[in-house]
């Protein structure tokens, strides 16, 4: 029995010898072929002034969508402080009961985002 | 990072001039590898554009640990892989549309006197999301968890991928030995 077992493991430790020298040469196939792409193609690279327009016109488009979610931001921020004012005003307990609910949602919002990273990185450990 | 590329992507951040000198250095190797990607000269070209208006828009966001070529690869594989999932969900001949953006590339590699590798031509055959894996692993040297994050997907997903993959590739491989 225990001699079948050696030889069992003997094998499976050939065939992974085998596959890890398979590897080896399709990497080597590959590399080589890759290699040969990159060196016989011939990139015409635009002038320096078109990376300096393609440049500004990206810092132009980030200020606008800055500017944009900003606006939004304060908006939002505004309409939800009015809203819980005008509650506030007219009844305690729906105040406390709203900021209660914000929380739960927050904490629940951010717990679910914590165990959705730390099981891709078990994941990843684990192979 | 060496002293000198710091200060260059310092400047880079606030300097227009340097942030497009920087650009300028990178390009040939990006647009290099959307060409290998993508098997499709038209979708590298737009996508190499996009990639560095990405890069421009957030450049405040790189803080310099890993190489920018190496950043620009991540912005560039996110931006392929989405326009691929959205290419899938519209379904409009794909199939005809890989086939002569393949041929275009071809073409290419003939006009300019050179040869279509066989490894280029294996590659072409494989699905991108199996593709992009293999590239990045057994070409560029990145690791699982890079490949992983910038696809979107767990790593257990990339390696079997890229386990998948690399059995039609040696299928190939030894198809090619007994031919020669």
């Amino acid at each position: 029995m225990a001699v079948k077992r050696n030889k069992d493991s003997e094998r499976a430790g050939q065939a992974d010898a085998a596959e890890q020298e398979d590897l080896k040469l399709v990497e080597a196939w590959l590399q080589e072929g890759l290699a040969d792409f990159d060196g016989q193609t011939d990139i015409n690279v635009p002038s320096s002034a078109w990376f300096e327009e393609l440049a500004l016109e990206g810092r132009r488009s980030a200020r606008r969508k800055l500017q944009r979610d900003l606006a939004i931001f304060w908006l939002t921020g505004g309409i939800i402080l009015s809203v819980l004012m005008l509650v506030l005003s007219s009844n305690v307990i729906w105040f406390i009961a709203l900021q209660g609910l914000a929380l739960i949602g927050g904490t629940g919002f951010a717990a679910v985002h914590w165990l959705r990273g730390t099981g891709r990185e078990v994941e990843s450990r684990n192979g | 990072m060496t002293e000198a590329e710091e200060r260059i992507w310092q400047q880079a951040r606030t300097d227009n001039k340097a942030l497009a000198a920087l650009l300028q250095q990178h390009y040939p190797f990006l647009y290099k590898y959307m060409l290998k990607i993508t098997m499709d000269r038209n979708l590298a070209e737009d996508l190499v554009q996009d990639t560095m208006l990405q890069a421009i828009e957030n450049i405040s966001a790189y803080e310099g640990r890993s190489k920018f070529s190496t950043w620009l690869i991540a912005i560039g594989t996110r931006l392929y892989m989405d326009a691929m999932r959205r290419k899938v969900r519209e379904r409009k001949h794909q199939e005809a549309e890989r086939l002569q953006a393949l041929r275009s590339m071809k073409f290419m590699s003939a006009a300019a006197g050179g040869s279509w590798p066989e490894a280029m031509e294996a590659l072409a055959e494989l699905d991108y999301d199996i593709r992009v894996p293999i590239m990045l692993k057994h070409y560029y040297g990145y690791t699982v968890d890079e490949i992983a994050e910038w696809m979107n997907i767990p790593a257990g997903t990339v390696k079997s991928r890229m386990h998948n993959g690399l059995k039609k590739l040696r299928k190939e491989l030894s198809a090619n030995g007994s031919e020669a």
